[in-house]
C-alpha cells in the first residue's frame, strides 16, 4: 500500500473517532477563529519559518543598558495605563465597562449558544485573582474535564493606545495553586481594539509557543499589564505583545509579536524579514530581552545586537510584497578587542557591572573558510583565588567569513580558565566539502546540523529513515568522542551513528554503524539443520563483478517443523537479530553495512536467494529481499549500490506527490531480469503489466515505469 | 430566550441569522435542523453551515493547505459538496461528515498543487511518517479490500487509549502539526512524537496480525 492510500483510508475512519478528536473550541460550541481576519492564516503558514527563525534569533544578549536619549522611549512611555487592579479589592476597569451588566449568558452551557463572532466587553469583567478557580492541571485535559468550573471570560489587561484602548481578553481561565500559584492559565486569548466601549477589531496574540489560540496560555498573574506595550512611531504606531511563561527559563525574556492599529481601529499583525540576522525572509515572532528600546523617530527597536526596523509605510500592505519590518544584526566585532587580562578587574574590587571589562573577544579560531570568534561581556576575574579564571556574561560564538557575520549562537554565562576556551566554541566539523556546524537542537530534540549558504546559516535536511525502528547497536555510547571522516564528509557520533553530509543538496543521511571492524573470519557457514543459536552465520555468499558479496546474520536460530494450516505442510523458519551485507575484493573486506529488515523470521528454504548482486553499465550493486516465501506472498526488496567501497541504498521517487523519495522496500518479483546496458531490472507482476525499474546510480535513486 | 435577539425568519422554532442583519445575535441550530434545511433545499443553510462549522472546516483545510486563499476556496467547496450530498445522504454526525469532505477536498487540491514540487512542509512529514506503516508502493485497487482495511483500522483505533487515539487522529486525519497537538495536551512535542511513533508501530503490527500487509 502507498502511504497516500493509508492517508486516504484514515480519512474515512469511523465518525465517532473523527468527532472525538475535534478541536476543543468546536467541541464546546464556541467559534474561536474569526475567519474574516486576513492575517490569521499567515500564522500557520509561517509557523515553521518562525520556528527556524526562533532558533536563530534566540541569540541576543540579556540585559542592555541603552540610555534613553532624546527620541528614545521606553515601554509604555506613551499615555498608557492598566485600569485593572489585580487584587481582590478592586474590580473596576472603566466607567464604560462598570456600567455594563456582567451577565455571562454565552458561557452558560445549558443556554442556547449565542455566536456571531462578536466580542462583548460586558462578558469580560476585569479579572479578580482571588476569584479565579483553583483547579488541578493544565492544558487540554483541564480544559475538557473541568470545563464547567473554569472562569469563562475576563479582561486580563488594558492599554491606552492613542484614541483606542487595547484589551487583552482571556477565556477559560484557572489557576493551579498546588502546582504554581504564580501561574495563571488562560486557555484562549484575544487582543481587542476598543473605542467608546465597542470592540472595533480583534486578533489572536499569534504567539508561536501557543499557536492558533490553542493549548492554553500561561501568564504571570501579577504582571499582566506588562504583556502589552504601545509606541507611537514616525508614521505609524507599534503594539508589542510580550509573552512570557512564568517560571520558564528561556534564553530570551519575551516572545513578542508586533501589531499596529490602523486609523480605522483595525488591529494588524506585522510580519518581518529576519534574513539579515540569519533567519527567514518572513516571520512573526521576535524574541526580545528586558531592556530593549524603541526609537520612535527612526522607527527602530534595538535589542542588544539586533535591530528591528519598522516600515510604517508597509503596515497596510501584504507582507509578501512589502515586509512590515526587517531585523538586522547590529553586532560590531571591532568593539570586542582581544582579551587582555590586565584589563580584567578583580571581582573583589568591583561593586557593579559597570566596573567589569565590558566586551572582549576571548578566543578565535579558523574552521575551514570560517572564523569563529568567542566573544563575551561583563568580564571579571577572581584574581586573588586564581588569576587564570574569568567570569563572563553573554558568551557567544560568532561565525564570520570575509568579515561578514553569518551566525551567532546562543548566549550563555561562562566561568572558565583562560587556557581552555576551546571547549566553549560552538561545535564545528571541518569536512572535505565544507564545515558542518552543530546548531541548537530543534524542537524535536533531534540533532540539528547547519551549513553556511549565501551568507546564511541553514539547516541540513536529515534523512534518519535508516535509524527508525532500529535499536541502537551495542557500541552506542552517548559519551563517545565524535569522529570526523573528512574525506567522506561524514561524522560518527556516539560511536555508532554515522551522518554523511551532502553539501550540494544541504542534506544528510544517517545510519547506525558498528564501531568495531567486521571480521569475516568470525562468521561460519549457516547450518539450516542446527536449532541452537549460531551467533555469526554466513547466510549467503555470491560472486559478481569481481566482488564477493556476503549476507551475514547474527544470532541465527532455526525453528523447524512449523505447521502451515493453509497448506497442511510443515516448514522451517530461521530468525536472526541483525543482518549485514559485507563485500570482499581480492580477499580483503572493503565494505559492510547493517541492513534493516523488520522481517526477522525467514523461510529457511529461501535462504540463498535473498541477496542478489548485479553489474550494470553505470554501476554495481545488489537486490536484497526482505522476504521470500515458498508459499508466495509479496516479495519485498531493497536495492543498493556499491561505489567507492561504500554501500548506499537507492531510493524510489514516488510517482505521486507529495510523498518523499523513500527507501521503503519495493515489490520486485524474484524472477526478474537485469538489463545491464540500460541499468534496468525488469519483471512482470503476477497480475499486471511488465515493470521496469531504472537505476540512477549517480543520484542514488530508481524509478519505475 | 434573550429578548435582544432580532426577529428573523425562523426554522423549526429557532431564529437564525438574516444575511442582511449580520449584527443580530444568533442561536446556533442543531445538526438535525441544519440537515432539515438541506432536505428542504433552503439556501440559507449555507450561512448556517458557515457559522457552525466554518472554523472547524477552516482549521482542517488550513492544516493541509497552509494557504489562505486555497483554504477559503476549499471551505466554500465543502459547503457546496455538503449541499450536493445531503440529500440523499443523511449523516448522523454532521461535523465529521463535513470534516471528511473538507479533508478530501483539501488533500486533492494539495496533491494537484504539489505534483511538480517538493517542499519541506508538514504534509510531507505526515506522508513520511505514514511510510513507516506501509510496506511497499503497490496500490490497493480492490474496493472490498480497502473496506476491510478500513474496518481493521477502526478496530485498531478502538483499542487505543483515548489520548493516543486523539493524538493519532489529530495528526493523520486532521493533519495537525505536532506542535499544535502538544499544545492541546499541554505536553512536550517530543512526547507527542514518541506517542505517534509507537502508535504507528502498533498499527503496522496490528494490521499484520489481522492479515493485512499495508
Amino acid at each position: 500500500m502507498r502511504s497516500s492510500e493509508l492517508f486516504d483510508i484514515l480519512g474515512e475512519i469511523d465518525d465517532k473517532y473523527f468527532e472525538e478528536a475535534k478541536q476543543p473550541d468546536v467541541q464546546h460550541g464556541e467559534l474561536i477563529v474569526a475567519e474574516s481576519s486576513p492575517f490569521r492564516s499567515f500564522m500557520s503558514i509561517f509557523a515553521p519559518i518562525a520556528a527556524c527563525a526562533a532558533i536563530i534569533v534566540a541569540v541576543v544578549i540579556g540585559a542592555n543598558f541603552v540610555s534613553k536619549n532624546a527620541g528614545l522611549v521606553g515601554p509604555n512611555d506613551s499615555d498608557s495605563s492598566s485600569d485593572i487592579t489585580l487584587s481582590s479589592d478592586s474590580s473596576t476597569v472603566s466607567e464604560t465597562e462598570s456600567s455594563v451588566s456582567s451577565t455571562e449568558s454565552s458561557s452558560d452551557s445549558s443556554a442556547p449558544m449565542i455566536d456571531d463572532n462578536k466580542i462583548r466587553l460586558e462578558d469580560y469583567p476585569p479579572i479578580v485573582l482571588d476569584t479565579v478557580p483553583d483547579l488541578k492541571g493544565s492544558g487540554l485535559e483541564t480544559q475538557m474535564s473541568q470545563q464547567d468550573k473554569l472562569l469563562k471570560k475576563a479582561t486580563l489587561a488594558t492599554l491606552k493606545c492613542g484614541e483606542y484602548e487595547l484589551y487583552m481578553l482571556g477565556r477559560d481561565i484557572h489557576i493551579d495553586k498546588s502546582d504554581d500559584p504564580l501561574c495563571l492559565y488562560s486557555y484562549y486569548m484575544e487582543l481587542a481594539v476598543v473605542k467608546d466601549g465597542e470592540v472595533i477589531s480583534s486578533d489572536g496574540p499569534h504567539t508561536f509557543s501557543v499557536s492558533m489560540h490553542q493549548g492554553g496560555y500561561q501568564l504571570a498573574p501579577f504582571d499582566l499589564p506588562n504583556y502589552l506595550e504601545y509606541y507611537e512611531l514616525n508614521g505609524g504606531n507599534l503594539v508589542v505583545f510580550k509573552y512570557h511563561e512564568p517560571g520558564q527559563d528561556e534564553l530570551w525574556d519575551y516572545e513578542c509579536t508586533f501589531f499596529t492599529i490602523a486609523d480605522d481601529g483595525e488591529l494588524r499583525l506585522l510580519m518581518g524579514d529576519s534574513s539579515g540576522i540569519g533567519g527567514d525572509s518572513i516571520g512573526l515572532a521576535a524574541y526580545l530581552h528586558e531592556g530593549y528600546t524603541v526609537d520612535s523617530i527612526n522607527n527602530t527597536l534595538t535589542d542588544g545586537d539586533f535591530i528591528y526596523k519598522f516600515n510604517c509605510e508597509n503596515f497596510g500592505l501584504n507582507p509578501y510584497d512589502a515586509v512590515h519590518f526587517t531585523a538586522e544584526m547590529n553586532l560590531d566585532l571591532s568593539k570586542y578587542p582581544m582579551l587582555d587580562m590586565e584589563q580584567v578587574p578583580d571581582i573583589a574590587e568591583i561593586t557593579d557591572w559597570e566596573q567589569c571589562l565590558s566586551k572582549a573577544t576571548l578566543a578565535e579560531k579558523q574552521v575551514g573558510y570560517y572564523t569563529l570568534s568567542l566573544i563575551g561581556e561583563k568580564i571579571r576575574s577572581p584574581k586573588q583565588v586564581d588569576p587564570n579564571i574569568i567570569l563572563v556574561e553573554n558568551v557567544r560564538t560568532v561565525v564570520s567569513h570575509s568579515g561578514k557575520i553569518v551566525y551567532i549562537d546562543e548566549s550563555s554565562s561562562l566561568e572558565s580558565d583562560i587556557n581552555y576556551f576551546d571547549d566553549e566554541f560552538m561545535t564545528a566539523y571541518e569536512m572535505n566539502y565544507g564545515v558542518v556546524f552543530k546548531l541548537p537542537n530543534s524542537s524535536t530534540g533531534e540533532e540539528c546540523f547547519g551549513l553556511v549558504k549565501g551568507d546564511q546559516m541553514i539547516k541540513f535536511d536529515g534523512d534518519l529513515t535508516a535509524t527508525y525502528g532500529v535499536d541502537p547497536p551495542a557500541e552506542y555510547d552517548e559519551h563517545a568522542e565524535p569522529i570526523v571522516i573528512a574525506e567522506e564528509n561524514a561524522l560518527i557520533l556516539y560511536n555508532a551513528l554515522k551522518y554523511t553530509f551532502d553539501f550540494s543538496t544541504s542534506s544528510f543521511i544517517a545510519s547506525y554503524t558498528g564501531a568495531e571492524p567486521l571480521i569475516l573470519a568470525e562468521y561460519s557457514t549457516y547450518d539450516k539443520n542446527r536449532t541452537d543459536y549460531q551467533n555469526k552465520a554466513i547466510l549467503e555468499e555470491k560472486d559478481s563483478a569481481g566482488y564477493k558479496f556476503y549476507l551475514l546474520g547474527q544470532n541465527a536460530k532455526n525453528s523447524l517443523d512449523n505447521y502451515d494450516e493453509m497448506r497442511g505442510t510443515t516448514f522451517s523458519v530461521c530468525s536472526f537479530t541483525k543482518l549485514i551485507v559485507a563485500v570482499e575484493k581480492d580477499g580483503r573486506l572493503i565494505a559492510n553495512t547493517d541492513v534493516y529488515n523488520p522481517n526477522t523470521g525467514h523461510d529457511v528454504e529461501m535462504i540463498g536467494q535473498l541477496l542478489r548482486p548485479f553489474e550494470m553499465k553505470d554501476g554495481i550493486g545488489f537486490v536484497l529481499y526482505w522476504n521470500l516465501e515458498t508459499s508466495g506472498g509479496n516479495p519485498y526488496a531493497a536495492i543498493y549500490k556499491l561505489e567507492n567501497n561504500t554501500i548506499t541504498q537507492l531510493k524510489y521517487e514516488m510517482d505521486f506527490a507529495p510523498a518523499p523519495a523513500t527507501g521503503s522496500p519495493f515489490i520486485i518479483e524474484p524472477d526478474y531480469t537485469v538489463d545491464a546496458e540500460n541499468n534496468t531490472i525488469v519483471y512482470k507482476p503476477y497480475d499486471g503489466e511488465e515493470v521496469t525499474l531504472t537505476l540512477d546510480f549517480a543520484n542514488n535513486m530508481f524509478s519505475m515505469s | 430566550m434573550n429578548s435582544n435577539i432580532a426577529a428573523s425568519p425562523s426554522v423549526g422554532g429557532k431564529i437564525f441569522i438574516d444575511s442582511a442583519n449580520t449584527s443580530s445575535e444568533v442561536i446556533r441550530l442543531d445538526d438535525s435542523e441544519i440537515i432539515g434545511m438541506l432536505f428542504d433545499r433552503d439556501e440559507r443553510v449555507i450561512a448556517e453551515l458557515s457559522r457552525k462549522y466554518g472554523s472547524y472546516c477552516t482549521s482542517i483545510a488550513n492544516n493541509i493547505l497552509r494557504n489562505r486563499e486555497d483554504t477559503e476556496e476549499c471551505v466554500n467547496d465543502t459547503y457546496m459538496k455538503t449541499w450536493e450530498s445531503i440529500p440523499p445522504e443523511k449523516p448522523k454526525l454532521l461535523a465529521a461528515f463535513m470534516g471528511k469532505i473538507t479533508r478530501n477536498l483539501a488533500i486533492d487540491r494539495y496533491r494537484r498543487d504539489h505534483s511538480q514540487k517538493r517542499g519541506g512542509d508538514d504534509m510531507e512529514l505526515i506522508f513520511e511518517e505514514l511510510e513507516e506503516c506501509v510496506s511497499d508502493g503497490s496500490s490497493v485497487e480492490a474496493t472490498a479490500e480497502r473496506r476491510e482495511i478500513l474496518a481493521a483500522v477502526n478496530r485498531f483505533l478502538g483499542k487505543l487509549s483515548s489520548k493516543n487515539r486523539i493524538m493519532f487522529v489529530s495528526r493523520y486525519c486532521y493533519c495537525e502539526s505536532v506542535h499544535d497537538i502538544a499544545a492541546r495536551f499541554g505536553i512536550k512535542e517530543n512526547n507527542v512524537s514518541v506517542s505517534l511513533n509507537r502508535t504507528r508501530a502498533q498499527l503496522r503490527e496490528y494490521m499484520k496480525k489481522e492479515g493485512y500487509e499495508l
